[in-house]
């Protein structure tokens, strides 16, 4: 059976919504495993030797880096989500049932990282809290929730059902008195 | 220094079908991305198994193990970033399509201009001019 080009179209957008959903079901996995990470960390750190400064700048410094590649792991993919949920009109959004299961991935996605990323922030406290370094990162990393948050209500609203208000008519059309509010039919 | 000749191929796909692929590749390597990030997760699971069994685990060795994990999320951020370019470029190319479409369809069949008249012509329309 051949597919109308726009049903076409709209499948591979789909298929590439998939592919995020999967690639960011692994980023939270690393969001996981880094609190695991900082822990290791923590165990070689836990009885002071004479390399203890150097040691603990190093893995500080590597941690900060992992954090920062996925955080701009995790930007980019909700970049890639929203550049593709734009392009997709809305009744598509609301009717076909793949939106819906996408939407509801989306927000356990959502759930997962806020909690991964305020347990990693509380774990770097309790770990490290004495050390200049991991303040930067836990900077990043409340920056990065602050981020998040925003952004996450952002890819909801493609997703929600309410009506948005009329537009304002034209001023010209109030002054001439020519403007008449549309009827629920004509809407 | 010669041009290259490209060969004519008898099945040349339109751009509907040109997007979709383009499409439908950014999918594809998304998926494989997606299996990287696994294989490195699950490496990184292994090795701290391995870390904690360890009683004479180092921090070197946590390190460079971090380092090289550090330069494959690197790798693959990279990879993320040009995918999001081809993204954008090809639902550009959609939108600039549907915009042709509609321009087309709006706009009204107007008649070709008549070619103009050489000097000196006698026909009915230089003769009321």
């Amino acid at each position: 059976m051949i597919m109308p080009p726009d049903q076409h179209l709209c499948e591979s957008k789909t298929f590439i919504l998939k592919a995020i959903d999967q690639l960011e079901s692994s980023v939270i996995q690393y969001f996981r495993l880094s609190e695991k990470m900082i822990e290791a960390s923590y165990v070689i750190h836990s009885d002071q030797d004479q390399d203890y400064e150097t040691s603990l700048f190093k893995t500080a410094c590597c941690l900060r880096s992992f954090f920062s590649y996925l955080i701009e792991l995790q930007e980019i993919l909700m970049k890639k989500k929203t550049v593709i949920l734009y392009t997709i009109s809305r009744e598509d959004i609301l009717q076909q049932p793949q939106f819906s299961v996408f939407h509801q991935n989306s927000i356990q996605h959502q759930e997962a990282v806020k909690a991964c990323l305020e347990s990693n922030i509380k774990s770097i406290i309790t770990h490290y809290a004495w050390f200049k370094d991991i303040y930067i990162m836990k900077e990043q990393l409340e920056e990065f929730l602050h981020y998040y948050k925003l952004k996450k209500n952002m890819l909801n609203v493609y997703f929600e059902e309410e009506m948005y208000p009329e537009p304002s008519p034209p001023l010209l059309n109030i002054a001439k008195g020519s403007y008449k509010r549309r009827t629920d039919t004509q809407r | 220094m010669s041009m290259p000749i490209v060969p004519k191929q008898p099945h040349r796909p339109d751009l509907d079908k040109v997007i979709i692929d383009l499409l439908e590749s950014i999918a594809l390597e998304e998926v494989a991305l997606s299996h990287l990030l696994n294989a490195e997760a699950e490496k990184i699971q292994s090795f701290l198994c391995k870390f904690h069994e360890d009683h004479k685990a180092d921090y070197v060795k946590l390190i460079s193990f971090n380092n090289s994990v550090n330069s494959t999320l690197s790798s693959i951020v990279m990879k993320e970033f040009l995918l999001l370019r081809k993204l954008e470029t090809t639902l550009q190319i959609t939108d600039e399509k549907v915009c042709k479409k509609k321009d087309h369809k709006d706009k009204p069949h107007r008649k070709k201009c008549p070619p103009l008249c050489p000097p000196g012509c006698k026909c009915d329309e230089c003769k009321q001019a």
